[in-house]
């Protein structure tokens, strides 16, 4: 589990944001998040 | 002409709702409005504005995350996409679950687009006929109903949606209209958005990298900061390929109805949605245009959300409630102890002239909506003989 490191900032801001950018390995090993915005 | 029969759509239960003029597919797993289009009728596009995904959904009380995550996403998204299409309701939160929401098997914008919904009641009168459909929500313990309307010889479908509070304590939740739009109605030549709004905000965590505008900026609607410092034109859908976004906006505060719209000129057709802005405050802009490269979006999607509702941005809920009020408009609703709250608005579709250009105001009476553009006022009318039995006649 890592932080995507564009939001990284933004997440320092916001502690309870940091869920929001956890991101997870897709079945071809690209990360993405678990929590897109739709 | 005028019913209401079961049907199958793409393999999904539904109901089809029909008058003489249009078609209504909602579908009972989720709930969603699948399909809003007029019929086959000499000069009248049968256009469905509203978005279909390209991939093959399925019931979403179906998902197992076994058999299902590798298509659709894990439970925390996957759930709710699975079945996703057209207008979506997000009830009780607007937004994804929190890691522990998610562990307990609550996926994007709540319970309701991933239930079973019922059928409560089929009423065909002279002039109108209804669909009454209902859903409980477990975990919010929130009972919703929502009632369709079509009236004969009318482009407009009348909603009336009542939340239930089960619980004895009062109810703080999201409550938003999540509308999706897609090609081929939604063109980046010959569509474009219209929403009477002041101001918006960007949404504070980017888009995954493949961001189009810069993030948490406050801009003057509809044109937003992108990376580079320009402005982009957010009535403009799909703008560049590769990119998405989030934004808010304010609905103008000086109008107590709210409308968002959509137009395609080469179609000459205009589909949108009227409500009290006091119900819905704010209307939130989505747009994923090919960005998202994997499962289920797969770097070929191309949708764009108008998602009116009750709050401003889709967040996890604890830091929607953290983030409080924007611009001094509230982002919340609330239901009371074993009470209950009741909300009307309408869609509709309307055939517009040519040299339409772009809906510049709307307003409604007892048996019309009107709308203008730049060439005029009241340029179009839409018959809407059931507003004067709604709460929304004679607001605008």
């Amino acid at each position: 589990m890592t932080h995507q490191g564009l939001n990284q900032n933004q997440a320092q801001r916001n502690p309870e944001a940091q869920d929001v950018f956890r991101s997870a390995e897709a079945d071809n090993g690209e990360k993405w998040l678990l929590n897109p915005a739709i | 002409m005028l019913g209401c029969s079961k049907a199958k759509w793409h393999g999904r239960e539904a109901f089809v709702l029909v008058n003489d003029l249009v078609h209504l597919v909602t579908l009972t797993g989720g709930g969603h409005i699948a399909e809003f289009r007029f019929r086959e009728r000499k000069g009248l596009s049968t256009l469905n504005p509203l978005w279909v995904p390209p991939w093959k959904t399925i019931e979403p009380y179906h998902y197992r995350p076994g058999q299902h995550a590798a298509r659709y996403g894990s439970p925390a998204t996957g759930r709710t996409l699975s079945g996703i299409t057209g207008h979506n309701l997000c009830l009780d939160f607007f937004g994804s679950p929190s890691e522990e929401e998610a562990r307990q098997g609550l996926s994007i914008h709540g319970e309701a687009p991933s239930l079973r919904w019922r059928k409560e009641r089929i009423g065909v009168r002279p002039q109108e006929v209804s669909l009454k459909l209902s859903v409980r929500l477990p975990v919010a313990e929130l009972r919703f109903e929502r009632e369709l309307t079509l009236r004969r010889g009318e482009s407009v479908a009348y909603f009336e949606e009542t939340v239930k509070n089960e619980r004895k304590a009062d109810h703080f939740f999201h409550w938003t209209q999540h509308v999706t739009l897609g090609p081929p109605f939604l063109d980046s030549q010959a569509s474009c958005i219209c929403v009477p709004a002041l101001k918006g905000r960007t949404y504070p965590h980017g888009y995954e990298g493949k961001e189009l505008l810069r993030s948490s900026y406050d801009f003057k609607w509809p044109r937003a900061p992108d990376l580079q410092g320009n402005f982009v034109d957010l009535t403009q859908p799909f703008i560049r390929s590769g990119k998405g976004f989030v934004a808010t906006a304010l609905l103008d505060p000086r109008r107590e109805i709210g409308y968002i719209a959509a137009l395609n000129r080469e179609a000459n057709l205009l589909f949108g949605y009227c409500f009290h802005r006091s119900d819905f405050p704010w209307a939130v802009s989505w747009e994923e245009n090919r960005a998202r490269r994997y499962p289920p979006w797969n770097g070929r999607c191309q949708v764009r959300g108008i998602e009116f509702g009750s709050t401003p941005f889709p967040l996890l809920r604890r830091e929607a409630f953290a983030q409080g009020p924007l611009y001094g408009t509230g982002h919340f609703s609330m239901v009371p102890a074993r009470g209950s709250r009741t909300v009307q608005y309408v869609s509709f579709l309307a055939a517009v002239p040519e040299d339409f250009a772009h809906l510049r105001g709307l307003r409604l009476t007892d048996s019309e909506i009107l709308l203008c553009d730049a060439r005029g006022r009241d340029r179009v009318r839409v018959r809407a003989s059931g507003l004067a039995a709604t709460s929304l006649a004679k607001k605008s």
